[in-house]
């Protein structure tokens, strides 16, 4: 979409060496892989670790963030969301309008998980969230269910495209065939306890729900038992990395179905697809009875101590927050800064010369769509296991996506320090204006004006989009470094043509 | 075979309200590429507006202005600034761009205010008979609602005509939710009612307890307002049709959404045919927004957003840039969300899933809706 | 070589090893027919051009070629391998480079990154590779620059590596388009318009950079070109295309001379 700004003839190419950089000192011997790269970043999991640390210190009614320490998870969550949407709409400017749908089906899937199978006795309270091996069996399964439904639903897609080789209106007419067989098939196989095999659809999705249930019933006893195996001390950190990853990795299959038959599209078709996935996903959950319905999905927040009733409020999920942020920082920049970034950037730049190097535009936008929706969903898994509760059309209705993309935009499309400014700034202004209506010290008419915090904020998006229509940092960061010193090593000896 | 009849009223009556917004959003992303967000939240002020004149309910903020003590001054500086402007012209004297840009503002809440002002002194002090009050109140909410897409293109999409495209997406983000949560602000979250002026559908019962009067043909019961909106919806269609078709502006405007470069240096004023086109759009919003609040009488400051998505998706399914396709659009959608409803099981919790689900359908085999134009790009 | 010999000019010449050989295409649009029956060859190594007045169909044929458009009949094989089903993005990989009328540069990257970004098959660009960056990625990275770097001195860019593309002039954007192209270690190099805007000097020196590239490379070159001294001087062989139709096939000499030639570009009494 728009063109971002260029710091003509001064901006040096990409930096890969920012941040953590890992440019091994030329003459040395190669190590082995897995050494060099534990080398290489070792920055990196020192900034995670103290990242983590700030988070241990900020959380709690004692610590030095206090009360606020909601509105600053919020804000890491915030970061989260805005710098992987940049990936999307700001590196590969493909503009999608439906994060938050991504974010909703982390949220929902790794939030059902925790809430149904993380205790290693349901009755009590401490043993929560050491359940390992049964939230890890109940993703994998639902993994294998989703994967069946999506070679099913890929090989139908296919076929259809295919056939457009037959007869060039064939493709739409078996959509539309097949759509009315879908539709008549679900809605007279109601009529049935058990449907008779002609109703192939229902069957399909039936027999993949007995399966799903036969897995996880055998499967459970076994794998509490290995939950008891491991050592107490890595039970709850284990599990939450399974639940995060579990979350990313439905965002991110979520993000391949929605990414694989919309990325065609172009500009507005794209926005308005994507706006309507996300759509479709927030009706789903809001009519799921087991994920809540319209009421919404409770979750018991994440503790990571051994006795959360000591501290009711400290559940400390703060650390994770911050590790997070910063990983997510660091994977999307070092993505964005790549040779993989870069092919994703020649897509977003011009798709026919792009094709034209050989470079496949569905897979680099793809790729794009699905490490964002990863991301996506990592946050949403961090969002309710941090605020113990979820709505799907308030948490991740349509103005929160819109939001995400607001963020991204205001923060400069393309820039990643941006996307981390908007997004914390974005996040603490509603908490500000509330914070200010409270206030004793300005007179009550500014009061009241600050109590229509949402219109406030609105109010000011649109004099900052008027004075700053690239957003605050246009397509640049924040730090650039110079890479002139690799440059000084090319070879001149190859000059002479 | 009744309940598919009544059923089938029922979606074209929803589809012509779909319609009549789809048609404001696909002429100004015709002209502008522009997907303007805030033109659901118009139509959520049309609905306000109506509420507002026939109820007489003048409690809220919203009550400012229609004080005669906010109202008067308003519309006598508003005047006064308009026959300044008209002067400096008729003398050739160039106005300073923010004089006229002012101008152009305060004249524009000034015909909103007088506007306000005499149709509610009609419709109360008078004591018209109840159509003829329906109508002043939708032609006045028209009229506002007209202003408002005037002054909302004036000072949030003008200042942004040469920026990037997404900068101003930004923007109508910020429009529609100033809009909603303003209103909010302004009209107080809770829904309102929209006085039982017209006759609404028989399975609906007015908030007063009685049922409301319908036709009754061959067993199949139609709601006034029902057909209402569907003749009104029509009508105004052809006006439209007209004034694309038939008249000079409209043909500028075909000129501009064609290509709006090239409509410049062909000596089209853009500007003026921007504001008309925001101008008309929003004011078949309004009449969206009056006809919806008279069908299903609650009004709330947040009921723009999703109407206005949809109509949205009505309007690419109809392939955007399009006015006819923007109406068959609605129409198809209106529909189809009805028919799904009345007959697919469990298909009234998953309301607000079929459009979309329509719409991805036709993205994914016709990407430019049902009657766009498949632009080739030029390698 | 004339018209006689044009309908089947490919079938004489036994197919060398890499060659791209045009068999019988057509191209139409609606009911314009952009490219009719159109057989061409080139092997690599060789330098041959492509001419005729405007709307000819020539960007056509390289449009077709390179896959942007389906040819509606005919078949095209690069080494013996059918390539005109293929997307574009497969037919560069099989080995046919390509520069556009109006220079298509990533305008945003800066000049090494449009050469590196173009590389035949980056390796260890995996994104867990990418993401934790291993020794091995960075090093196939630095590989990657110098090979990049390699390019943009063959064609005297090496300079301007750090600039943004865009802020090129414009005889280096053409320049660096060509080194795109070369990145993908083409067998054949398809080059439309290269000296269109350029002054006489620069055209000189932009022949002998052609030429030069063509025997470094040992890429097959060929160019479409209004220019018609340039052609004249540097192509071994040349087609002549008008309103879709190829009206001459043969060596600069028999082409100044065609009578069917002439009557393309100065119209016939």
């Amino acid at each position: 979409m728009g063109a971002r700004l260029s710091k003509k003839s001064e901006i040096s190419s990409i930096d890969y060496s920012s941040p953590g950089g890992n440019v091994p000192p030329p003459g040395k011997p190669p190590r082995s892989w897995w050494a060099g790269t534990l080398a290489g970043n070792g920055r990196i999991v020192a900034v995670i670790a103290v990242a983590a640390w700030l988070g241990y210190m900020m959380e709690g009614p004692d610590s030095w963030a206090g009360a606020q320490s909601r509105m600053f998870m919020l804000m890491a969550i915030g970061v989260i969301m805005a710098v992987s949407l940049q990936l999307i709409n700001g590196v590969c400017g493909q503009f999608s309008l439906g994060h938050a749908g991504f974010m909703a089906v982390g949220a929902y899937i790794s939030g059902y998980a925790s809430l149904t199978y993380n205790a290693l006795d349901p009755g009590d309270l401490s043993t929560r969230y050491q359940n390992v091996a049964q939230v890890a069996l109940y993703l994998v399964t639902l993994a294998l269910v989703v994967t069946l439904v999506g070679a099913i639903l890929g090989a139908v897609f296919l076929a259809i495209r295919q056939s457009r080789h037959l007869w060039r209106n064939l493709p739409p007419i078996l959509m539309l065939v097949i759509l009315a067989w879908f539709t008549w098939d679900f809605s007279a196989a109601f009529d049935f306890e058990k449907a008779p095999s002609y109703f192939i659809w229902t069957n399909i999705i039936r027999g993949l729900g007995t399966l799903f249930h036969a897995m996880l019933d055998h499967g459970m006893p076994h794998a509490r038992a290995i939950s008891l195996l491991l050592p107490v001390v890595i039970r709850r950190p284990l599990c939450f990395i399974v639940l995060l990853i579990g979350g990313g990795s439905f965002a991110a299959a979520a993000g391949l179905l929605v990414g694989l038959p919309t990325l065609r599209l172009r500009g507005d078709y794209l926005a308005i697809a994507t706006l309507g996935f996300a759509q479709i996903l927030i009706v789903i959950f809001t009519n799921s009875t087991p994920l809540g319905g319209a009421t919404g999905l409770s979750v018991a927040p994440f503790a990571n101590s051994a006795n959360p009733d000591r501290d009711p409020v400290a559940h400390y999920i703060f650390p994770w927050i911050m590790a997070l942020m910063v990983i997510t920082i660091v994977a999307v920049w070092r993505i964005a800064y790549s040779p993989k970034g870069r092919m994703i950037r020649a897509v977003s730049e011009d798709e026919v010369a792009a094709s034209a190097v050989g470079i496949s535009t569905t897979r680099q936008k793809v790729t794009a769509f699905v490490v964002g929706a990863f991301f996506a969903g990592v946050g949403g898994t961090l969002y309710v296991h941090s605020e113990g509760y979820v709505n799907a059309e308030q948490s991740f209705g349509i103005n929160q996506s819109l939001l995400y993309v607001v963020m991204v935009t205001l923060g400069g499309l393309g820039s990643i320090s941006g996307a981390i400014v908007a997004g914390a700034i974005l996040t603490m202004l509603p908490f500000l204006f509330r914070q200010l209506a409270s206030d004793q010290q300005i007179p009550s008419w500014l009061q009241n004006v600050f109590e229509h915090q949402l219109a406030l904020f609105a109010l000011v998006l649109i004099v900052m989009m008027l004075l700053r229509p690239r957003g605050l940092l246009g397509g640049r960061e924040l730090w650039w470094r110079r890479r002139n010193r690799n440059l000084q090593a090319a070879p001149a000896a190859g000059a002479t043509v | 075979m009744h309940l598919f009849f009544q059923q089938l009223i029922n979606g074209l009556s929803l589809g012509a309200i779909y319609a009549l917004i789809a048609v404001g959003y696909t002429m100004v992303y015709g002209v502008l590429r522009l997907i303007n967000f805030a033109h659901g939240d118009v139509y959520m002020f049309g609905a306000m507006m109506g509420v507002y004149l026939l109820a007489g309910d003048f409690s809220t903020y919203g009550a400012i202005v229609a004080h005669p003590l906010f109202a008067v001054p308003t519309a006598l500086l508003g005047i006064a600034i308009l026959i300044a402007l008209s002067i400096l012209k008729y003398k050739g004297i160039s106005s300073p761009p923010w004089l006229a840009w002012i101008g152009k503002v305060v004249a524009a809440v000034a015909l909103s205010v007088l506007t306000m002002e005499i149709a509610g002194r009609l419709i109360h002090w008078i004591g018209l008979p109840s159509w003829i009050s329906f109508a002043i109140t939708m032609l006045a909410a028209m009229i506002v609602c007209g202003a408002l897409g005037f002054v909302i293109e004036l000072m949030a999409y003008r200042p942004l005509r040469n920026r990037p495209r997404i900068a101003v997406l930004i923007t109508a983000i910020g429009v529609s939710m100033f809009l909603e949560y303003g209103g909010q602000a302004i009209f107080g979250a809770t829904p309102k009612t929209f006085p039982h002026v017209v006759p609404i559908a028989a399975t609906q019962t007015h908030v007063a307890g009685e049922i409301a009067p319908n036709f009754v043909i061959h067993g199949i019961t139609i709601g006034y307002i029902d057909v209402m909106i569907i003749v009104i919806t029509l009508a105004l269609m052809v006006v439209l049709r007209w004034i694309v078709m038939g008249t000079r502006t409209g043909m500028a405007l075909r000129a501009v959404s064609f290509r709006f470069d090239t409509a410049s240096l062909m000596g089209i004023n853009i500007d003026r045919i921007v504001s008309i086109t925001f101008v008309l759009g929003s004011m078949l919003a309004a009449a969206a927004g009056v006809l919806i609040a008279a069908r299903t009488p609650k009004v709330d400051p947040l009921m723009g957003l999703m109407p206005g998505i949809k109509a949205f998706v009505a309007a690419v399914l109809g392939g955007i840039g399009n006015i006819p396709g923007a109406v068959a659009g609605g129409f198809v959608l209106g529909l189809v969300e009805v028919l799904v409803q009345a007959y697919i099981p469990m298909g009234s919790q998953y309301k607000d899933a079929i459009a979309f689900i329509i719409l991805i359908a036709i993205l994914l085999v016709k990407p430019t809706g049902l009657f766009g134009r498949t632009l080739v790009e030029k390698v | 070589m004339t018209r006689a010999a044009a309908q089947s000019a490919p079938v004489n010449a036994p197919p060398a090893g890499g060659a791209l050989v045009v068999d019988r295409i057509s191209r139409s649009f609606g009911g314009l027919t952009a490219l009719k029956d159109f057989s061409f060859e080139v092997r690599p190594g060789e330098l041959v051009g492509l001419i005729g007045p405007n709307g000819a169909g020539k960007t056509t044929a390289f449009n077709v070629v390179t896959g942007v458009y389906a040819p509606t009949a005919g078949a095209i094989h690069l080494a013996g391998k059918r390539i005109d089903a293929l997307p574009p993005a497969a037919v560069c990989r099989a080995g046919i480079g390509r520069t556009f009328q109006n220079i298509r540069l990533f305008t945003e990257l800066s000049v090494l990154d449009n050469v590196a970004v173009a590389l035949k098959s980056p390796p260890r660009l995996g994104l867990m590779r990418t993401i934790f960056q291993t020794p091995g990625f960075l090093a196939s990275e630095a590989r990657s620059r110098d090979e990049g770097m390699t390019l943009l001195a063959a064609l005297e860019l090496q300079d301007k590596a750090d600039l943004i593309a865009g802020s090129l002039p414009y005889g280096d954007q053409r320049r660096l388009e060509i080194a795109r192209a070369l990145a993908t270690h083409p067998k054949i190099l398809l080059l439309d318009e290269p000296a269109a805007g350029m002054n006489p000097q620069e055209k000189v020196e932009l022949t002998s950079l052609i030429a030069l590239l063509r025997d470094r490379f040992k890429v097959g070159v060929w160019l479409i070109e209004h220019d018609m001294k340039l052609v004249m001087s540097i192509c071994q062989r040349i087609t002549v295309l008008d309103h879709g139709e190829t009206i001459a096939v043969g060596t600069p000499a028999q082409i100044q001379c065609d009578s069917k030639v002439i009557g393309a570009y100065l119209g016939t009494q």
